[in-house]
C-alpha cells in the first residue's frame, strides 16, 4: 500500500499514519515538542508534493521521510542550539533513577546533569552533517544504508561522519561517561 | 559507553499529543484532496463568494479604526493582542473581538482560546467542518455587540458546547487590510478541513461570519 503513493494520492495517507510518530519523535528530540508538531506535519506536506521524486529503487519511504525532516530542521539551527543549551541545565534520567532513594537521587541528579552538559556541547560543537549522522542513528535508529539514503551521501562517508562524531561525544564525556553506574545506563 | 543510548535518553521528548496527530493529518489531506488549480483560483473564488454575501445578516460589523493595544502579560482575565481581545467573564463566557485589519495568528489564537477553556480549531485558509453540523451553535455563540464601526465581537459560552465538539475558526485573508473569519461547530471525532471557502452563511446553519461587510445580525440558528 506504502509503495502505491506515487500512482494514488489517497495511499499518501497511509504513509502519514505509519510514520508520523516517528518522525514527530526525531524533530522533537531535535527542536522540542513545540516545534515538532509543525514541522513533522510539514515534513508530510513536503514529501506529498515532491512524491514524484521518490525513487524507491535508492531507498525506502522511512528514510526518505527522514531525509525531508532533516532538511526542514536544518532551517533552525539557533533553535537546535538553544534547545541543546537548555537541555543541559535539565538532567533528564530514566525512570527507574528517578525513583531511587533521594540520597541516590541526588547523585545520580548531580552526575548526569555533568553529563548532560557535555553531551549537550558536543552536540553543539559537531559539524552539521556530523550531528546528521549521529542523531539519525541514535534517535532515529536508522542503518548506515538508510542514513545514506536519508541524506543522499555514500554510505561510505555515513560510516566515517558516525565514527568521528561518536569519537567526540566520548572525548567530550571523558573518564566521567566511562563509569560503570552512569544513570544514563540502564 | 554507549553514547547513541545517552544521546536517546537525553533527547527523547513524550510522543505527540493525539490533537497534532490528527491536526497534521487534516492539514495533509485538505493537501491531497484539493487539485492544484482549484488551490491556486481559490483567493479569487473566495473573494467572489464573499463579495457577494458582504450585506447578509450574519456578516458582523466592522471598525476600520483599528484600537487595539499591545499585547498585556498572560494569566489575566483579558488577552488582548493586535488581532484580537479576549476577555474571559466570571460566569464561564468569553468575549473574542477580532480586528478585521490584522491577519489572525491561528495558533495564537487557538492557544489563548484553549487556555480560556474553549476548545477551537483555528485555521488559516481552509476550513474544518462536519456533516452533518453538530447542533447547538445559537447557544453557544452570541452576537455582535457594539455597532459599526466597532470592531466585530461575538460571545462565547463553552459551556454550551456539547461534548465532543470544538468551535472551528477558519481564516480567510485576501488583501493585507481584510480578513473573514468563518466559525462552526464541529463533531471532533469526524470532520473534514478544505481550502476552499463554504457556502454562504445563509444558506448553511450554524455558522458565523466575522468579517468585512456592515450588516449586523444573529448567527444563523442551530
Amino acid at each position: 500500500m506504502l509503495a502505491n503513493f506515487q500512482g494514488d494520492p489517497e495511499c499518501f495517507a497511509a504513509v502519514y499514519d505509519a510514520y508520523f510518530r516517528q518522525i514527530h519523535r526525531y524533530v522533537a528530540a531535535r527542536l522540542g515538542l513545540a516545534a515538532a508538531d509543525d514541522l513533522a506535519a510539514e515534513t508530510f506536506l513536503v514529501a506529498y508534493r515532491k512524491r514524484a521524486a521518490f525513487d524507491p529503487v535508492r531507498g525506502q519511504v522511512r528514510p526518505w521521510l527522514f531525509g525531508i525532516a532533516t532538511n526542514l530542521v536544518a532551517k533552525h539551527r539557533r533553535d537546535e542550539a538553544r534547545r541543546y543549551a537548555a537541555l543541559s541545565r535539565m538532567p533528564l534520567l530514566p525512570q527507574h533513577e528517578q525513583d531511587a532513594s533521594q540520597e541516590d537521587s541526588i547523585l545520580a541528579r548531580v552526575s548526569a546533569q555533568r553529563l548532560a552538559g557535555r553531551l549537550t556541547a558536543a552536540l553543539r560543537g559537531l559539524a552539521a552533517g556530523d550531528r546528521d549522522v549521529l542523531l539519525l542513528a541514535a534517535v532515529a535508529q536508522l542503518g548506515y544504508q538508510e542514513i545514506a539514503a536519508a541524506l543522499d551521501i555514500p554510505a561510505g562517508t555515513v560510516a566515517s561522519r558516525l565514527s568521528r562524531a561518536r569519537s567526540k561525544v566520548r572525548e567530550a564525556l571523558g573518564a566521567e561517561g566511562e563509569m560503570e553506574d552512569t544513570p544514563w545506563m540502564s | 559507553m554507549d553514547e547513541l543510548k545517552m544521546i536517546a535518553d537525553l533527547l527523547t521528548e513524550p510522543p505527540p499529543a493525539e490533537q497534532a496527530v490528527t491536526r497534521g493529518r487534516a492539514r495533509l489531506t485538505t493537501v491531497i484532496s484539493t487539485p492544484p488549480a482549484r488551490r491556486r483560483g481559490h483567493r479569487r473564488l473566495a473573494a467572489g463568494i464573499i463579495a457577494a454575501t458582504a450585506a447578509a445578516a450574519v456578516v458582523l460589523g466592522v471598525g476600520l479604526s483599528g484600537g487595539f493595544g499591545l499585547a498585556h502579560p498572560r494569566g489575566t482575565a483579558t488577552i488582548r493582542t493586535v488581532a484580537f481581545t479576549l476577555t474571559k467573564h466570571a460566569n464561564g463566557t468569553a468575549t473574542l473581538t477580532i480586528n478585521p485589519k490584522v491577519l489572525l495568528q491561528a495558533g495564537t489564537l487557538q492557544n489563548d482560546l484553549r487556555q480560556d477553556g474553549i476548545p477551537a480549531l483555528v485555521t488559516t485558509r481552509s476550513f474544518c467542518s462536519s456533516d452533518p453540523i453538530p447542533p447547538g451553535f445559537a447557544q453557544v455563540m452570541s452576537g455582535p455587540r457594539g455597532t459599526p464601526p466597532a470592531p466585530p465581537t461575538v460571545t462565547i459560552n463553552p459551556a454550551a458546547m456539547p461534548a465532543g465538539t470544538e468551535l472551528s475558526f477558519g481564516i480567510f485573508p485576501y488583501s493585507s487590510t481584510i480578513t473573514d473569519t468563518e466559525i462552526e461547530l464541529i463533531d471532533t471525532s469526524s470532520y473534514a478541513c478544505s481550502t476552499a471557502l463554504p457556502a454562504p452563511p445563509p444558506s448553511r446553519q450554524g455558522v458565523m461570519l466575522l468579517g468585512r461587510g456592515s450588516g449586523m445580525g444573529e448567527p444563523a440558528g442551530s
